[in-house]
């Protein structure tokens, strides 16, 4: 098997395998392509690939946020000398990937702030409100989906999330999510924050703390960390999820995390209550 | 059954209150905040064994009672009323009951230990949502009670030709035992006499008796009336009302704070009345009585101040639910009406079971719980009366409490007669739970009833004090000390006095009296050591 074989397997395992194979490059530099599934037309992967020994890769997702290296063989014993090679072209690699993303985030932020324009303020009779018995508080809404946006602790618009109306959730590709958030109440003495929209909107009709919706567990961190700077008095407390279910508890687990980071308070829901049904 | 996993699903299912709670809890400082050393926290905790849990002011968060505890169409209708409304749906749930026990009350009794037992439970029921003013509480009740209203309405047209019949028939028999009358006094012999007194007596026998148009529910009356009511109107009245009226007529407020408070106690415990007075007489073997009232958080803190009403044990018979108020945060931009074959479905299920209802009260059929239910019931009894043991968790609301496993069994049998209909024979595991699980939610609303919540500024000067005493950790202190470094709020000793009573009721504070040798006592208040580790 030859070395851009490996690597097509490394693209299919990660779930991101290149829509025309044929297509790989192998000159070291930073390269974007059509992920198998993906629209026509769209680039959301992203690759450098180096064959020169000792050989190195690493890749990506602009759309899901994969970012991935890869080396042919693991085991293979390296001298020094190859080493110090492979942390420079790490590096080289790193940074053009950075600058790649800078771009396509800048590029992303141009196209929320698009769409952003051209959507309309969403009401609370939107079938995915209905559902969740929540209003509506500074969203909008575009062809049917309920567009959130998400800014960072300037205030900046960075990208969006859409929420259909069977409640399928996507974001912009390549908008940046990190550390970003949706604002929710007028600031008082606590701030909440959590996952998703309803939970927020929940969060914030019930006790009236303004609230942050993070998107997602792994953005608890950042975005709590990033409200932390801003507001370095205001006490925070992480509205973690409960996913009871789900091997590990990811939700609570993120949350816990996020919470010891910056001192907040952990707020985790509890279903007893519920146990009649 | 979809994955619950956030506060959105949490809400979904125990309420908004709930998910304030939690919140609430997780952001309550921790016990290092509470400036009380560590040696000191032992001999603090080993003292606070001996007392009740405190009932803080204004802090207990309460629970929202969820529209899915009640049976099918009932749920239905009250969630589209929530819908419709905006508000919150402990309002909608009480009312629902009450309204179920207007249809059902008198007709029925639960017997939880069985049929044949001679312990039952009348089903009438008495609740009372607090929601403050603006909060569309006359929404809800109209919309609830609209079936109750049109009932009331065909019964009326249906009888009407019978009740002008009797009607025209009760006056032309009066007036003929007048003339009658007249003919005795005047006749000549005593023979006559007789005679004509013999046909007086005939056309008094043969008079028919008075029939009226039935009444389920009348909105406001004095208990005089509401005596004559229960007399009329085969002895079962229910009062749904959105006006404190009659509350405050049972609170004697205008009464001098005597209020005439028999026909409430025995139209709840089902117990006979008997009324024999100058100019009125009633007499009611089996009177059922249910209340559903909506009120202003003030009106209930007001009420609720007077111990005196307190002690009459009118207070415990209350099921309350003091929800978190949605005014000021409802969207309204949003109209739903509610669906007409929601509606339709419920006046015809109510009108169903108010079906072959006698204008004259008969015996109440018995309906027992069956064994899986009895075991439910008996379960929640056994939580309760542990709770309600000295320093228990339902100690300061024992009288409250005390009733709650048998507001249970009554909720229990109007969900299930609610659910199969007048054929039920026994009151199943299923309402039974759901009654359980409905009469739990509601322990944390009386505990706020009974705390004298609400608008109160007692409240609010009761708070002020916990707050000084626990951030300056002094678990005791000198009234004077407390009124001194609170001398903004408390500019005179009668408001402190009165902020350190509600405390004392609520098991907060005890206060002592130290004799000072020729001078006045010192006043010591200490604070439930609980305040300080908990």
């Amino acid at each position: 098997m030859s070395l851009q074989d490996d690597f097509q397997l490394a693209l299919q395992a990660a779930g991101i395998a290149m829509h025309r194979p044929d297509d790989l490059v192998s000159d070291g530099g930073l390269h974007r392509y059509r992920v198998e599934g993906d629209k026509a037309g769209s680039l959301n992967g992203w690759y450098l690939l180096e064959l020169t020994a000792p050989a190195h890769a690493a890749f990506g997702s602009w759309k899901t946020g994969q970012s991935c290296t890869w080396r042919p063989d693991q085991r293979a014993a390296m001298s020094d000398a190859e080493r110090e090679i492979l942390a420079q072209r790490r590096e080289a690699a790193r940074a053009a990937r950075d600058a790649e993303q800078a771009r396509v985030h800048a590029s992303a932020r141009d196209r929320a702030a698009k769409l952003w324009g051209r959507a309309k303020p969403a009401f609370s009779s939107h079938p995915y409100l209905v559902r969740k018995a929540v209003s509506a508080f500074g969203i909008r809404c575009l062809r049917e989906q309920l567009v959130i946006p998400l800014r960072d602790a300037e205030g900046n618009l960075h990208s969006l999330q859409f929420i259909a109306c069977d409640g399928r959730k996507t974001f912009l590709t390549g908008g940046r999510k990190k550390g970003c958030y949706h604002a929710i109440g007028a600031l008082g003495r606590v701030v909440c924050i959590c996952e998703g929209y309803a939970t927020g909107v929940t969060i914030y009709e019930a006790t009236r703390h303004a609230t942050a919706i993070a998107f997602d567990a792994a953005n608890l961190e950042p975005v709590a960390r990033a409200l932390r700077a801003k507001f370095p008095d205001l006490a925070l407390c992480i509205c973690a999820d409960n996913d009871q279910a789900t091997p590990g508890n990811p939700g609570l687990t993120a949350g816990r995390r996020a919470a010891a980071a910056v001192g907040a308070a952990l707020a985790v829901p509890s279903f007893d209550m519920a146990s009649h049904d | 059954m979809t994955e619950r996993t956030d506060f959105n699903d949490m809400a979904a299912v125990a309420g908004v209150g709930a998910v304030a709670a939690a919140i609430s809890q997780a952001m309550a400082p921790s016990k290092s905040d509470l400036r009380i050393s560590t040696k000191r926290d032992a001999e603090v905790r080993r003292i606070g064994e001996s007392w009740p849990d405190p009932i803080m002011p204004g802090q207990v968060a309460v629970p929202d009672l969820p529209v899915d505890l009640l049976p099918g169409w009932v749920r239905d209708m009250a969630g589209a009323v929530v819908d419709s409304t905006q508000t919150p749906p402990a309002m909608a749930v009480m009312i629902c009951l009450s309204v179920l026990a207007t249809c059902l009350h008198r007709q029925y009794e639960v017997a939880p230990w069985g049929e044949d037992d001679d312990y039952t439970e009348p089903l009438s029921i008495w609740t009372l949502p607090a929601l403050p003013s603006g909060a569309r509480k006359t929404a809800v009740i109209n919309a609830l009670s609209e079936p109750l209203v049109h009932w009331e309405k065909l019964e009326r047209d249906r009888l009407r030709p019978e009740i002008a019949r009797v009607k025209s028939a009760r006056a032309v028999a009066k007036k003929r035992i007048e003339k009658l009358i007249k003919d005795a006094v005047a006749a000549e012999k005593d023979e006559d006499r007789e005679n004509i007194r013999k046909v007086i007596e005939r056309e008094e026998n043969e008079m028919p008796s008075e029939i009226l148009a039935p009444r389920l529910f009348t909105g406001d009356c004095t208990a005089e009336r509401l005596q004559a009511l229960l007399v009329e109107h085969g002895e079962r009245m229910s009062v749904l009302s959105d006006e404190a009226g009659i509350f405050l007529i049972m609170a004697g407020l205008y009464s001098g704070g005597i209020a005439s408070l028999d026909v409430f106690l025995q139209g709840h415990a089902g117990t006979a009345l008997r009324v024999d007075r100058a100019g009125r007489t009633a007499h009611v073997d089996k009177p059922a009585l249910s209340f559903g009232l909506a009120l202003q958080p003030g009106v209930l803190a007001e009420v609720a101040s007077s111990r005196r009403f307190r002690d009459s044990g009118l207070m415990a018979r209350f099921l309350f639910a003091i929800p978190p108020s949605n005014v000021g945060s409802r969207d309204v931009r949003r109209r739903w009406s509610i669906p007409r074959h929601v509606r339709d479905e419920y006046e015809a299920r109510l009108h169903g079971l108010l079906k072959g209802r006698d204008l004259i009260a008969g015996k109440p059929r018995v309906i027992g719980l069956t064994a899986e239910a009895r075991a439910v019931w008996l379960d929640f009894s056994a939580e309760i009366e542990k709770d309600l043991a000295p320093r228990g968790k339902l100690e300061s609301i024992a009288d409250w409490a005390s009733k709650l496993p048998g507001a249970a069994a009554r909720i229990a049998a109007l969900f299930e007669l609610a659910e199969s209909g007048q054929e039920a024979n026994a009151v199943g595991a299923i309402a039974t739970s759901q009654a359980v699980a409905l009469c739990r939610l509601l322990i944390p609303h009386a505990h706020t009833a009974f705390g004298l919540l609400g608008a109160d500024p007692i409240d609010a000067d009761a708070a002020a004090i916990v707050r000084w005493s626990i951030d300056q950790g002094r678990p005791t202190f000198k009234k004077s000390e407390c009124q001194k470094a609170l001398e903004g709020r408390f500019r005179s000793v009668a408001k402190l006095d009165k902020a350190i009573e509600r405390l004392e009721q609520g098991d907060v504070v005890k206060v002592e009296k130290l004799p000072n040798a020729g001078a006045r006592a010192t006043t010591l208040v200490r604070m439930n050591p609980k305040l300080f580790f908990e």
